[in-house]
C-alpha cells in the first residue's frame, strides 16, 4: 500500500470515526425526543458518508452494515416506521460494529469481523418494523393515515427529480461510479429532499470544489424548493453544507506534530530563562554600557514573543469538550438500563475547551463517577415515587472555565450519601477506628468513599462497586494536577465538582528553597505566602500548627515531607516561610527556608521512575540548566492529611 | 553483508567497571556515555536511585550500579561515568566506576550465570563472558530495569 493510499485510509478512519462520536448522542437525543426529522437526517448522512467512503475505498464490511442501519434510518425519516427501543439497541450495536471494524482497519490487523448476523438482525427488525406499522394500519389505529398517498405523490415527483440530480452530478465526478449508482438507485425510491441531502453530503466530501459548485446546488435546490413548495429541508441542507465549507478551513495536523512544536517552545521558554539570567548578569556588572541596555532590550523583546508563542501553541492543542461528554449519553443509556433505572442525562457547556491531555485523561474518571452515581446514587423508581421525586432521576454534568481551572460538575438527584452508614462501613472493613470516626468531620466523612478498598454497597455489582472505581477517580485527577470536591445531601442527592488547571504543559510555579535545593510549587494551589516567627508555630500534640487570622492551619516542614529530614542549621533561622495551600476547602501550610521567586516553568515528564511516593509531579529545567522538581501538592495534601487523622 | 551472521553470533558490548569487577552491557541499548554532570536528589526514592539529570532539555533517572548491587558506596570521581541507555524506549543513565572498551565476542563463549543462591544481584546477570584472562558479567538490562 502506497504513502498517499495509506493517507487517504487514514483520513477516512479519523472522519469516520468523528461522525460516530458525533451521532451517537445523537441517537439517544433521538429516542428521548422521538421522530426528530432534523436528528434522522442528521444521522442518515452520517451514516451515509461513511458507506460511501468506505465503499470507495473497498471495505465492504463497513458498507454492508452501514447499508443496512441506513436502511433502517431511511424508513425512519420517510415516517414508513416508527422508532422502538429494540429498533435503537440494534442501531446502537451496528454504530459499535462499525468502530470495531475502524478499529481492525486501523491496527491492520487482517481481523474480519463476521456481520452477516448482525446484518441480518438489522433487516430482521427493519422487517418487524414494517409489520408492526402494517399491522396497525390493519387494525384501523392508523398511526399516518396518510404515508400512501405522500409515496405516491413521492412518485409522481420522481420524474421531476432527475433534473437536479444531473444538473450537479458533474462536479462529482470525483465520487466513484458505484457512489453515484448507488446515487441513482436511491433516487428512484426516495423523495427529492434527500437525493439533495446525498449531493450536498457529496459535495461537502469535497472541499477543492468549494463553494461555487455548492452555490450551483444552491440555485438549484432553490429552484427545487420553488417546484415542490412547502419542503424545507433543502434549505437545511444546504446550510450544513455551507457550514461544512467552512469547517475546511480548519487544518487537520497530526498530533504529533503539534506536540513536536510544544517541546520546541518548551526548550526556547528554556534558553529565554536563561538569556534572562545572564542578561541580569551584565546589567549588574556593566551597568553604564550602553550595549548592555540593547542586550536587555532584545531579551525583554524575546521574554514577550515566549509568552506570546507560548499561548498560541497552547491554544493549538486546546479542544472542545464536548469530545469527551459526547459518549457519555449513550453510556448512561446503557447502564441504566443494566440496573432497570430510568435516567436522563442533561450536558452544559460541552463548548468549554481544555488541553488535549484534560481530554485524554478526564474521561474515564468520569466514566466512573457517572456509573457511581446511576448504580448507586439514583434510586429505583418506585422507592423515587414514594420520596415524592420524579420517577426518573436525573444527572446533570456541568463544565465551565474558572480562571485558569476547568470545572467539571456531575450532580445527580439521588438519595445522596448516609455520611453515618459510610462511617459504619469504613469502621468495619478496618480503614478507620471507632474514634477516629467519631472525630470525624463530615468533609472527611464523604472522603471515605475515596479510600482504597472502601465500597458501600453490599453486594458488588458488574458495572460499580469493587471499591476501586472511586479510589481510581481521585488518583487519576491528580495526575491531572486537579482535586475532586464532594458535596451531598440526604434525599437531595450528590455533586462531584472536579478542577482541573486548563493546561498541563506549562504552568506558573513558585520556586523556593529547602536544605540549598530548589524546588517548583504550582501556583494555582497557593493562596498566600507568609514570612513568620518560630515563636509564631505552635504544637499540638505533635502537630504543629499556626494560627492564621484565627484559623488554625497544620504546619509541615517541606524537607521532613520529602524525606531528606532536616538540616541542623536550619533550626537556628528565626523565621520561616510558610506556603499557604488551599486545595477545595482544605488548608495546610508548607514551611520552606527560602522564596525565590514566581517563575514559569515548563513540565517535563518523569520517565522510567516510580515517583508515587515522591511528591513529584514532573520535573523543569531552570535557566542553569539545573534539573528542578516540581512537587505534587495534592499528593501532599493526601498523604498529609491522613497523617494529622492518624 | 550479513558476515555477522556467517557461522556464528557476535556480540558487542560496551564494558565498564564496578569495584574490580568488570561488566558489559550490550552496545544496542548503549546511546551515549557521559562525564558526571550535576544529579539532582529524588524525594523519597530508594537508595540506588542517584537522581536525575538534564540530558539537553530532556529529564533522565540515573541508577547507581554500586548501590543496586549492593557494593559499598564510593565517591565518584574523575574517571566516573554515566552510561545513557536506553531501554524500550525509555532513557536512563547508569552511573559506574569507569567504562574500559567496546568488545566484540562470539555470543557462544557467554555461559549462563552461576547458581548464587542469597545474591540479590544475580537477578540481573544475564551470563559471564569468559575471556582468555578475564572474565566478564553480562547485564541483564530487563531485569535490572525491571526492578528499578
Amino acid at each position: 500500500m502506497n504513502d498517499e493510499m495509506e493517507e487517504i485510509i487514514q483520513e477516512f478512519i479519523t472522519e469516520a470515526e468523528e461522525s460516530l462520536d458525533r451521532i451517537e448522542p445523537r441517537f439517544v437525543e433521538l429516542e428521548q425526543k422521538g421522530q426528530d426529522t432534523n436528528l434522522i437526517n442528521d444521522i442518515f448522512r452520517s451514516m451515509h458518508t461513511i458507506k460511501g467512503a468506505a465503499g470507495f475505498l473497498g471495505f465492504q464490511l463497513i458498507v454492508d452494515v452501514a447499508h443496512a442501519a441506513e436502511n433502517i434510518m431511511k424508513k425512519l425519516r420517510d415516517n414508513e416506521i416508527s422508532l422502538s427501543k429494540s429498533l435503537m439497541d440494534v442501531i446502537l450495536e451496528s454504530i459499535d460494529m462499525l468502530r470495531l471494524l475502524l478499529i481492525h482497519i486501523k491496527e491492520k490487523d487482517g481481523v474480519e469481523e463476521n456481520v452477516a448476523p448482525l446484518v441480518q438482525e438489522l433487516g430482521k427488525a427493519l422487517k418487524a418494523a414494517m409489520s408492526n406499522l402494517n399491522n396497525k394500519e390493519q387494525a384501523g389505529i392508523s398511526v399516518k393515515p396518510d404515508i400512501r398517498a405522500e409515496q405516491s405523490s413521492k412518485a409522481s415527483k420522481e420524474s421531476e427529480s432527475i433534473s437536479p440530480e444531473s444538473a450537479s452530478e458533474k462536479p462529482l465526478n470525483k465520487v466513484n461510479v458505484a457512489e453515484s449508482a448507488k446515487v441513482t438507485e436511491n433516487a428512484q425510491e426516495t423523495s427529492k429532499s434527500s437525493q439533495i441531502t446525498q449531493i450536498a453530503e457529496e459535495l461537502s466530501q469535497i472541499p477543492e470544489i468549494a463553494k461555487t459548485t455548492i452555490n450551483d446546488s444552491i440555485k438549484n435546490s432553490e429552484s427545487t424548493q420553488a417546484a415542490t413548495d412547502g419542503e424545507q429541508k433543502p434549505n437545511e441542507m444546504i446550510q450544513a453544507a455551507k457550514d461544512n465549507v467552512q469547517k475546511a478551513q480548519n487544518l487537520r495536523v497530526d498530533v504529533n506534530r503539534i506536540d513536536k512544536v510544544m517541546d520546541l517552545a518548551g526548550e526556547v521558554v528554556l534558553v529565554r530563562n536563561r538569556l534572562l539570567n545572564i542578561s541580569n548578569y551584565f546589567d549588574m556588572k556593566y551597568t553604564d554600557d550602553q550595549m548592555t541596555e540593547i542586550l536587555m532590550e532584545a531579551v525583554s523583546f524575546l521574554d514577550r514573543i515566549t509568552s506570546d508563542m507560548q499561548i498560541a501553541v497552547m491554544k493549538m492543542r486546546m479542544q472542545p469538550i464536548q469530545k469527551v461528554l459526547s459518549k457519555f449519553p449513550r453510556l448512561v443509556r446503557d447502564i441504566s438500563a443494566s440496573v432497570n433505572k430510568d435516567v436522563e442525562l442533561q450536558i452544559f457547556g460541552e463548548g468549554t475547551e481544555v488541553d488535549k491531555t484534560v481530554i485524554e485523561h478526564i474521561g474515564d474518571p468520569m466514566t466512573h463517577i457517572l456509573r457511581n452515581s446511576i448504580d448507586h446514587a439514583i434510586e429505583p423508581a418506585e422507592e423515587r415515587i414514594a420520596k415524592g421525586k420524579p420517577s426518573k432521576g436525573k444527572i446533570v454534568i456541568n463544565t465551565y472555565q474558572r480562571g485558569t481551572q476547568i470545572v467539571v460538575e456531575i450532580t445527580d438527584d439521588g438519595k445522596g450519601m448516609d455520611l453515618n452508614k459510610l462511617k459504619k462501613k469504613a469502621i468495619e472493613k478496618g480503614l478507620l477506628t471507632e474514634e477516629e470516626a467519631q472525630k470525624m468531620s463530615d468533609k472527611d466523612a464523604i472522603d471515605i468513599i475515596f479510600m482504597p478498598g472502601f465500597s458501600t454497597k453490599e453486594v458488588a455489582t458488574e458495572l460499580s462497586g469493587r471499591g476501586v472505581g472511586m479510589d481510581v477517580v481521585k488518583t487519576n485527577i491528580s495526575l491531572l494536577n486537579g482535586y475532586v470536591e464532594v458535596s451531598t445531601e440526604k434525599d437531595v442527592g450528590t455533586t462531584f465538582k472536579i478542577s482541573i488547571p486548563l493546561t498541563l504543559a506549562i504552568i506558573q510555579a513558585l520556586m523556593v528553597e529547602v536544605n540549598g535545593v530548589k524546588y517548583a510549587i504550582p501556583l494555582s494551589p497557593i493562596e498566600e505566602t507568609l514570612k513568620v516567627s518560630k515563636k509564631d508555630i505552635n504544637n499540638i500534640t505533635g502537630q504543629n500548627v499556626i494560627v492564621i487570622r484565627d484559623n488554625i492551619c497544620p504546619l509541615f516542614d517541606l524537607s521532613s515531607i520529602l524525606g531528606f529530614g532536616s538540616n541542623g542549621n536550619n533550626d537556628d533561622l528565626d523565621f520561616k516561610y510558610l506556603i499557604v495551600i488551599s486545595m477545595g476547602d482544605r488548608r495546610f501550610c508548607i514551611a520552606v527556608d527560602k522564596l525565590v521567586g514566581q517563575e514559569e516553568v515548563v513540565i517535563k515528564t518523569l520517565n522510567g521512575m516510580d515517583t508515587t511516593s515522591s511528591f513529584v509531579l514532573g520535573a523543569t529545567i531552570t535557566g542553569d540548566g539545573k534539573v528542578v522538581f516540581i512537587l505534587d501538592v495534592t499528593g501532599m495534601s493526601r498523604n498529609l492529611m491522613e497523617l494529622t487523622r492518624a | 553483508m550479513g558476515n555477522t551472521m556467517v557461522s556464528e553470533q557476535v556480540l558487542q558490548l560496551v564494558t565498564f567497571t564496578l569495584e574490580k569487577e568488570e561488566y558489559a552491557v550490550n552496545i544496542l541499548n548503549v546511546q551515549e556515555i557521559n562525564r558526571i554532570t550535576e544529579i539532582t536528589r529524588v524525594p523519597n526514592a530508594p537508595d540506588y536511585v542517584e537522581g536525575v539529570i538534564n540530558l539537553r532539555g530532556k529529564v533522565i533517572p540515573v541508577i547507581n550500579l554500586r548501590k543496586k548491587f549492593g557494593l559499598y558506596n564510593k565517591d565518584t570521581d574523575d574517571s566516573s561515568r554515566v552510561i545513557i541507555m536506553d531501554i524500550h524506549g525509555v532513557t536512563y543513565g547508569l552511573v559506574v566506576d569507569s567504562v574500559s572498551e567496546v568488545l566484540r565476542i562470539p555470543a557462544d563463549i557467554v555461559e549462563p550465570p552461576p547458581p548464587m543462591a542469597s545474591s540479590m544481584s544475580s537477578m540481573f546477570i544475564k551470563g559471564i563472558a569468559k575471556l582468555e584472562n578475564r572474565l566478564i558479567i553480562l547485564i541483564d538490562i530487563d531485569g535490572l530495569m525491571g526492578g528499578a
